[in-house]
């Protein structure tokens, strides 16, 4: 495709200047505001030729960075300089500018090389010698397989940076294309370079990017995604699009597995805990629970872990050996299923209106027909269960189409909805009563989890050690209160096996004394704590995202209190909190209060039914929290008749 | 500790199992281990002395056989081999042995990967770590990893022990040394072994001890459990002295000989420079008090070296030159303490180097005068007779006091010029002098409480919180003291606070702040009921029956508290809730209320005053928790007119 285009240098200068360019990027002022940002942030993209005529790309990263504190100090005495097992590091320089001015070049003997658990390579500059208000400048140039199919890049971080630019030069006849995401500048053609293709950004004053409860700083962050369109040589464009990458991929997980992994599927199949389950929902979880507890997931890229005659001889996998399998049990059962590919919301959201494969990270499977998905490689999910990261969003669903006798893949971009909240709750019945010496609560309580509530336990219990469990099970029940002491538990559908089909139901009895105090010949219950710590956002912030919850969610509590004998309670309508304020019922918090003779029963509902509440929602969305977590502190009044 | 092996003749069961098919090895294994999931089914550690040529040649082989007993055997697959400089790894071999009706199958690791350990910011460490993963791990295999050493140097043996953790069988450890060797063996804490054996052979020249021994119950894990060390049974050798052609020399013979062997390795580094000079003379500047002096000295350290830990165990033994550590601005304890004494030595204070084992080595230099005691390095400072220990690697450690994890340790202080050596014990720090002092004035307003406070934190309870509050900005300081303070309940809201003396860490920090609990006032008709017990003592909770190893905590603290109720004049109180006086064990506790011109003041104190609770404590600790946790639920009843 690129053959016919000369070998060629690189399109601008990488070495340091002399001078440093800090006076023109930041005042005085600027540096006043952090004791740790980014001045300057650059980086370039180049594709060419090497002097063999490959086509190569080239990665350059320049940064200037403040330190003025202990901390930032310490987080520059090592910079990173990631180059996985193909990439090569072509040139460097790195140096610390002091307060003063003085200039200290770290020279080449800066650069060391060190090799993580998995056994890559990585190199990083050991900066010595930086004081409080020095800068820290640095490049490098690494060489890496040419990748023009789609890519993308995080241009914002935990650090404020000051100035940040973006360029990608390509051989003259190539054009790429770009989508700038969350306020970063849309690249622009430069059209002074001459004989080859530039495009730049230049993006000012990128603030942090700071984690917040219920927001998703990780997907807001600033980014560019881009990739080769058209080659003007060739008179070809539009190479990577989503129809051909559809066919790609049905084909490869249609690949017929050889005799003896066809043969060893029947047998797997035929294992009696898949043979007896009655329908098709039940043997497709008995798969998916044989593979996800019995089979071990290795992160290796080893080509005998995707091998299914080798994964089902020795019980190893791999990522991309888990979809294979799953697929192909699937496809010899004669179960049809869609092949989706997306991208995790935290940290890129796939743009359904810009075709690129730098979306297409994970793969999930999609039965049309139930409308559930399957996500092979997550173990401690199941199916109709996907991680949060790969909802509420959009996907490339591939489905089985037939052209002319012959089978192929069709993609269409679908939107991954959430479950609805009735999906996803926890339902908390207490009956409550005081014992005879009035210092403490014995409480009957019945706790239900479903959906992403009993996926936090229930394929924790395949895990647990026998010796362990009971102290498991009375930790789930300690969650509602410290410092209470359980005389019963009982707990049902224990393991990964029933996530997504029974709930998780623990009835416990328990005794509690701090529950209870005393005011003068008064008894005071706080009743509200049986519903267990709730999040708070009391101590007002200034917001910075708007809501992205991890998915919709109900509470569900009936606590019933009985009154002992010769006393009453002066306040039991305090225990009425109703916060509604979205009128489509999006999120709120309803309790209600009866009293039928020596009992006072309260009912409480608090949903959530919507993923995205903006910035103006944010308010009503805080007050719902509160409401629960106001909840909480209600205590009933006990008087002597 | 050291404790005397009785000499059993019980018929161990071991290889009778060696030969058994795998099914019923399992089933065996199983039986009678029900609650657990991995067994230690052999352990054998050998090593071998010899001298050559008057150098010694020591080979340490290590077989460690385990069987996986439950579907958790997955998770077990990660795996690692140490190795340094003076450990040197010459051979190793790692494999899953794979259950099959009639035999095991063998699956060797082809996989192992070379990483530095560069946990935190390590540099210039020599240990390696060799990971690698055992293959088809799963319900009735086994796995086996089999490593020789040549170690390299004489004075460093490795401590024979073995998990408390899990249940082992067959471990045997294994001694041949030479007899024109001396050696010395330690047998620590093997009374809880089963079916103990030793045997002694002497054959052409050399001598063989055996130890063979099992245990069937593991010791339970626990969060602040004290280090396995104190509850595996474990052997220390040393050479005391060995014989060459030149007749009999001493090697560990006592502790001159380890203290000589220690001034040998920091010889090197005790090179003087005009830089260190310069810098002590700019440190110490317009002083002439020695105390003063070394104060600023140390404190220089700790702010502006950047503290890198090192792994415990076989380390580099050599510290780091001064001036090194003062270019690059980070070190290793012996690099921070060798650049204190070389300040300190240029303004002619008498600073020694020391030799210290952290609390996690339950060792004395005076019983077993070996490295293995020790895995830290201090500066001590003599000044009129008096020795003061210096931890630089504790960044807001005050001046004068021991760091927190050698407190009750003996340490070795190098006496001037090597000439001599004494030993000293680092003292515990008593609770009263780790305390929080905190008072609070509130006042009703309406359902809220409003107050001002001022907490002052000395000693251990101050360097905490200075700890925290590392290069945080002001926003996360808030964040940080609303957790730390959180008086009432999570409305707590912190509105504005303020530091006194943060930056002067021999001074208690002190912290004036301002805030509010709304809705934390319950009323009921007149009545108004409050818990004045804002600031309730973090207590670890009672420890269940089932827990069998004692509790560790960092250092002894102390708390007083008073929270003074500002009334208003129609504010009166009919109900003050009853005084509590006790000293359980070191566990103090009084908490009290007084009426004192329509203000009430409620004084609390808390002091636990020791480093360990010890498991015959656990009772009388638990009965104290709920006297506490009793007279805390008492609510103050106000009446308004």
């Amino acid at each position: 495709m690129f053959s016919n285009v000369k070998a060629q240098e690189l399109s601008f200068n990488p070495k340091l200047p002399e001078k440093p360019e800090i006076e023109s990027l930041v005042t005085e002022e600027m540096l006043k505001e952090y004791d740790d940002q980014t001045i300057l942030d650059e980086r370039f993209v180049e594709y060419n030729f090497d002097a063999k005529g490959e086509f190569q790309e080239i990665m350059y990263v320049h940064k200037i960075k403040y330190a003025n504190s202990d901390e930032a100090i310490e987080q520059f005495n090592k910079i990173y300089i990631y180059l996985g097992q193909n990439n090569e590091l072509l040139d460097y320089d790195a140096r610390v500018i002091l307060k003063n001015g003085t200039i200290k070049n770290l020279g080449k003997d800066a650069l060391r090389e060190g090799t993580d658990e998995d056994g890559d390579k990585y190199k990083y500059f050991a900066v010595s010698g930086i004081e409080k208000g020095s800068f820290i400048e640095y490049y490098h140039l690494i060489k890496r397989p040419p990748s023009v199919t789609g890519n993308s890049m995080i241009l914002q971080d935990k650090k404020p940076t000051r100035v940040s630019r973006f360029r990608l030069a390509a051989p003259e006849n190539l054009v790429f294309v770009f989508k700038a995401n969350n306020g970063y500048t849309q690249p622009e053609r430069d059209t002074v370079v001459k004989d080859v293709n530039v495009w730049k950004a230049e993006t000012k004053e990128i603030g942090k990017s700071e984690s917040e409860v219920f927001g998703n700083a990780g997907g807001n962050r600033m980014s560019m995604v881009y990739h080769l369109y058209e080659n003007l040589a060739t008179r070809k464009r539009n190479f990577y699009n989503y129809a051909t990458v559809s066919q790609n991929v049905f084909e490869r997980l249609n690949t017929e597995p050889s005799k003896g992994a066809a043969k060893k599927i029947k047998k797997f199949i035929e294992s009696s805990e898949i043979k007896y389950a009655s329908s098709k929902r039940e043997k497709i979880m008995a798969i998916e629970h044989a593979i996800k507890s019995g089979f071990n997931y290795l992160e290796f890229s080893d080509p005998r872990l995707s091998d299914i005659e080798y994964i089902l001889n020795n019980k190893v996998l791999n990522d991309y050996g888990a979809v294979y399998l799953f697929y192909q049990i699937f496809k010899t059962l004669g179960y049809e299923t869609e092949i989706v590919l997306t991208s995790n919301r935290y940290n890129l959201r796939f743009d359904e209106k810009f075709e690129s494969y730098a979306f297409l990270d994970k793969y999930l499977l999609y039965f049309p027909d139930s409308k559930e998905y399957l996500m092979p490689t997550a173990v401690f999910y199941r199916l109709g269960l996907l991680p949060p990261a790969y909802i509420h969003n959009h996907g490339l669903f591939i489905r089985t189409v037939s052209a002319g006798g012959i089978q192929t893949g069709a993609g269409k971009i679908k939107f991954i909805e959430a479950l609805g909240s009735d999906k996803t709750s926890h339902e908390i019945n207490c009956l409550v009563k005081v014992n005879e010496s009035n210092d403490s609560l014995i409480v009957q309580s019945e706790q239900i989890y479903t959906g992403y509530y009993a996926q936090v336990y229930q394929p924790v219990f395949d895990y647990v050690e026998s010796e362990k469990m009971k102290e498991f099970e009375e930790s789930i029940v300690e969650s509602i209160s410290d410092n209470i002491k359980i005389k019963k538990i009982n707990v049902e559908h224990k393991g990964g096996k029933y996530l997504m089909d029974k709930p998780l139901i623990i009835k416990a009895t328990f005794t509690s004394g701090d529950l209870i105090e005393t005011a003068g010949d008064k008894i005071i219950v706080k009743l509200g704590e049986l519903i267990g710590p709730q999040v708070e956002m009391y101590q007002e912030e200034k917001r910075t995202h708007p809501v992205e919850n991890d998915y919709n969610r109900c509470y569900v509590r009936q606590l019933t209190f009985e009154i002992p004998n010769g006393y009453k309670c002066t306040n039991a309508e305090s225990t009425i909190i109703n916060v509604t304020p979205f009128p489509d019922k999006s999120a709120y918090f309803t309790s209600e209060m009866k009293q039928e003779g020596n009992k006072i029963i309260v009912d409480v509902k608090e949903y959530y039914n919507r993923i995205f509440f903006s910035e103006e929602e944010f308010n009503n969305y805080r007050d719902v929290i509160n409401a629960a977590a106001n909840f909480n502190k209600v205590a009933l009044i006990l008087e002597k008749v | 500790m050291k404790i005397k092996i009785c000499f059993y003749l019980v018929l161990v069961f071991i290889s009778r199992l060696a030969f058994a098919q795998p099914d019923e090895e399992f089933r065996k294994l199983k039986e009678l281990y029900p609650n657990n999931e991995v067994v230690m089914v052999s352990l054998v550690k050998t090593i071998d002395i010899s001298m050559k040529n008057d150098d010694f040649v020591i080979k340490y082989d290590q077989y460690e056989e385990r069987i996986y007993l439950n579907d958790n055997a997955k998770h077990y697959d990660k795996s690692s081999i140490f190795m340094s400089d003076i450990f040197d790894l010459k051979k190793y071999e790692a494999y899953t042995l794979s259950p099959e009706p009639k035999k095991y199958k063998k699956y060797k690791v082809d996989r192992f990967t070379l990483s530095d350990l560069s946990q935190g910011n390590i540099f210039y460490d020599d240990s390696k770590e060799l990971n690698y993963s055992f293959p088809l791990l799963t319900k009735g295999a086994k796995t086996v990893e089999i490593l020789k050493y040549e170690l390299k140097e004489p004075y460093f043996l490795p401590i024979f022990s073995v998990s408390p953790y899990m249940p082992y069988q067959n471990v045997e450890f294994k001694i041949t040394v030479d007899d024109k060797i001396e050696l010395e063996i330690l047998e620590l804490l093997f009374s809880e072994q089963e079916g103990l054996i030793l045997n002694e052979e002497k054959k052409s020249g050399r001598t063989t001890k055996t130890y063979t021994f099992s245990r069937s119950k593991p010791v339970k894990y626990e969060r602040n459990a004290p280090s396995h060390l104190y509850m595996s049974p474990k052997i220390l050798m040393r050479i005391k002295t060995f014989q060459t052609k030149n007749g009999s020399k001493n090697l560990l013979s006592t502790l001159d000989d380890l203290h000589e062997w220690y001034c040998k390795t920091i010889s090197p580094s005790m090179v003087e420079s005009d830089e260190i000079t310069m810098l002590a003379d700019t440190i110490t500047h317009g002083m002439s008090d020695t105390l003063e002096m070394a104060s600023a000295i140390f404190n220089w350290v700790q702010k502006n070296i950047k503290y890198i830990a090192i792994e415990d165990g076989e380390r580099g033994i050599v510290p780091e030159k001064a001036k090194e550590v003062y270019f690059h601005r980070y070190g290793d304890c012996k690099g921070m303490s060798n650049l204190a004494y070389h300040l300190m030595r240029s303004k002619g204070i008498d600073a020694r180097l020391a030799w210290v084992g952290t609390r996690s080595l339950p060792f004395k230099y005076t019983e077993v005068p070996t490295p293995n005691v020790d895995n830290h390095m201090i500066c001590a400072l003599v000044y009129k007779n008096e020795v003061i220990l210096l931890d630089g690697t504790h960044s807001f450690l005050p001046f004068g006091m021991p760091s927190p994890f050698i407190q009750g340790k003996e340490v070795l202080v190098n006496g001037k010029d090597c000439k001599s050596y004494q030993i000293e014990v680092a003292k515990i720090v008593p609770a009263n002098l780790n305390q929080t002092l905190d008072s609070c004035f509130v006042q009703i307003s309406g359902r809220d409480l409003v107050g001002r406070g001022k907490a002052i934190y000395t000693g251990f309870s101050a360097m905490e919180v200075r700890e925290l509050l590392t290069d945080r900005n002001s926003k996360d300081r808030l964040k940080i003291f609303r957790e730390v303070l959180l008086r009432g309940n999570n409305k707590f809201t912190l509105d504005s606070f303020q530091l006194e003396k943060l930056d002067n860490i021999n001074e208690p920090l002190v912290l004036n702040y301002y805030f509010k609990i709304p809705d934390y006032v319950i009323i009921n008709k007149n009545e108004s009921y409050i818990n004045l017990n804002l600031d309730r003592t973090d207590l670890p909770g009672k420890f269940p029956k089932t827990r069998e190893v004692a509790y560790e905590k960092r250092f002894s603290d102390s708390e007083s508290n008073v929270v003074v109720l500002e009334l208003l004049e129609n504010q009166k109180v009919t109900t003050l809730p009853t005084a509590a006086s006790f000293k359980k064990g070191n566990l103090k506790f009084e908490n009290s209320y007084s009426n004192l011109n329509n203000s009430i003041y409620r004084k609390h104190y808390f002091e636990h005053d020791a480093l360990i609770l010890e498991t015959k404590d656990f009772e009388e600790w638990n009965q104290a928790v709920e006297e506490i946790i009793k007279n805390y639920n008492q609510q103050l009843v106000i009446i308004t007119q």
